[in-house]
């Protein structure tokens, strides 16, 4: 069944599409988070320009976002002061990134450096995920949390501007937070990822949070990041699809309660090591993309800019 | 959903001013994208008299188009190369009364009938005319990929010695904008006469009006999509803890 998407002015087939959502909504409800990563590579695989693939990838963040800050923020897992000097860096970022991401399609070169990001990405957290999960399995334990910050950093402790942030009982330099948020800015316009799975370890390593507060607040100040990211591709490159975005939403969440339900039946570490697989499977698929002569050699593009 | 356009030429032979004259209708002078679009077909009727020989050539919007070429740096594959073409048309068919290579070639390259008469313009200062060439039938092959460009001439299926029926596809993926629809009468290698139409092909109803709200007031469009996606996450939200 096609469907003729607005803004991305093509056909698409719409039954493919639900389908993406679903698989993607299933897996964020199996694992609780995430998933949002394989969107835009499946996405562009389908033939969706990256553009549209991208903007319209960081509206559904911001769903996402608020759909997991709610429940966190019930139980008092954000820390708003800190994910507040986040999202100022990350709103910066989300600028930087769409500037960046522009000049990029102007040199004809998006599609080869997103699919270069998203290799490299997917590839060391599908590696990282397997080497975990795969531990976790054969000495059959939870994992423990690697990153336990007992010390701050000594270089971290001599940065200006440090204020103090009661509830992750923490006294350090605005730029930290404001940096790594400044990252996951960029990362939100150029690939259209939340960037969870980058933060949230850099918050309880580099920052010291203590972790229930890191996801909560990181959630947090995806949701603002992401609306930034939305904003500007929405205004300044014109590629956020409604009608796209919907059907994924609809999808999603129909796959993410089949998710939940699912989740019961299967172990954790068993589960992690399946979507570790299934993220190394995408960035190898990248890499052939990349590295594997192809078949066509030219490409053309309608439009001066 | 096809969308069935009809397109009518009427060839009136005056024998006895020995002049032949052309009348066009159109039936609709317009193919509508609405949220279903699955392609179209124009559906062209004509008469003629039988001595003329027909050529209908159907343009989409002249853009400029940009053709990269890929080259390894360091392993990877990456664009490389880039010519700009302009005015390249966003669609391109043709129909033919008889075998194109029965017609005269320099007239077929004057009036830009078919695929070898096809010749555009790069944009800066042309490299070699073996590169432009390589680079020219590159954006074609890739059209007619995508089925904007056709492989060969359509035939022009003749119902009785005079009148005629042609059959162009628009793909679901043809651009929006204006179509030119040339009808070129031929005898002998010498243009008779040309007539030109104009068809438009734009999105309507509801995808029209998200597009021009999006394009035209992006910043009220991109605010409804940030507060669409805050009130599905918190929809969620509740569904979830039901």
């Amino acid at each position: 069944m096609q469907i003729y998407l607005p803004i991305a002015e093509m056909s698409v087939p719409a039954d493919m599409i639900f389908l993406l959502g679903c698989t993607v909504g299933f897996l964020s409800g199996v694992f609780g988070v995430g998933g949002g990563f394989l969107t835009t590579p499946f996405l562009i695989f389908l033939g969706i320009p990256p553009a549209v693939a991208v903007g319209t990838q960081a509206n559904q963040l911001v769903a996402s976002g608020m759909s997991g800050t709610i429940g966190h923020f019930k139980r008092g897992n954000v820390d708003v002061k800190i994910g507040a000097v986040m999202l100022s860096g990350g709103v910066i970022g989300s600028f930087i990134g769409i500037m960046i991401f522009r000049l990029l399609e102007y040199l004809g070169q998006i599609d080869f450096a997103v699919s270069l990001l998203y290799m490299i990405l997917l590839g060391a957290i599908g590696a990282l995920m397997l080497s975990e999960s795969l531990i976790s399995n054969f000495k059959k334990k939870t994992v423990k949390s690697h990153f336990n910050a007992q010390r701050v950093n000594p270089f971290i402790a001599r940065l200006p501007y440090k204020m103090r942030f009661p509830r992750s009982k923490l006294y350090i330099s605005a730029l930290v937070p404001a940096g790594i948020g400044f990252i996951g800015g960029i990362l939100a316009s150029i690939l259209g990822i939340g960037g969870g799975f980058l933060l949230v370890p850099a918050m309880i390593y580099i920052l010291g949070m203590p972790t229930i507060l890191a996801a909560g607040t990181s959630l947090f100040q995806i949701i603002f990041t992401t609306a930034a990211a939305t904003m500007m591709h929405a205004t300044m490159n014109h590629t956020v699809d409604i009608v796209l975005g919907l059907i994924l939403i609809v999808g999603g969440v129909i796959g993410s309660q089949f998710g939940i339900s699912f989740a019961r039946f299967i172990k954790p570490s068993h589960a992690r090591t399946i979507l570790a697989i299934l993220v190394l499977a995408v960035s190898i698929r990248l890499a052939f993309k990349l590295f594997w002569e192809p078949i066509e050699l030219f490409s053309t593009t309608v439009g001066g800019l | 959903m096809i969308r069935v356009l009809l397109f009518i030429v009427i060839l009136l032979p005056f024998e006895a001013l020995a002049r032949e004259s052309l009348v066009v209708d159109l039936a609709s002078d317009h193919v509508d994208i609405t949220t279903g679009f699955d392609g179209a077909n124009l559906i062209l009727y004509g008469v003629r008299d039988k001595q003329t020989d027909i050529a209908i050539v159907v343009e989409g919007p002249l853009k400029e188009t940009i053709v990269r070429k890929k080259g390894q740096v360091l392993g990877a594959w990456m664009n490389t190369e880039s010519i700009t073409f302009l005015n390249v048309p966003g669609f391109y068919d043709y129909a033919l009364s008889k075998a194109e290579d029965k017609f005269d070639p320099d007239a077929l390259a004057q009036h830009g009938i078919g695929l070898n008469a096809l010749f555009f313009k790069p944009e800066d200062a042309p490299p070699q005319k073996n590169v432009i060439k390589e680079f020219q039938e590159a954006m074609i092959r890739n059209k007619q990929v995508q089925k904007l460009f056709p492989l060969g001439p359509q035939g022009i299926k003749f119902l009785d010695d005079r009148f005629f029926r042609v059959n162009i596809y628009l793909p679901p993926n043809v651009p929006v904008g204006d179509y030119t629809i040339r009808t070129i009468l031929l005898q002998n290698g010498k243009l008779i006469e040309e007539n030109r139409v104009s068809l438009k092909v734009a999105q309507v109803g509801l995808s029209a009006s998200i597009f021009k709200f999006a394009t035209e007031q992006s910043l009220y469009y991109g605010l409804l999509c940030v507060f669409m996606a805050l009130f599905t996450g918190w929809l969620i939200n509740v569904i979830r803890n039901k």
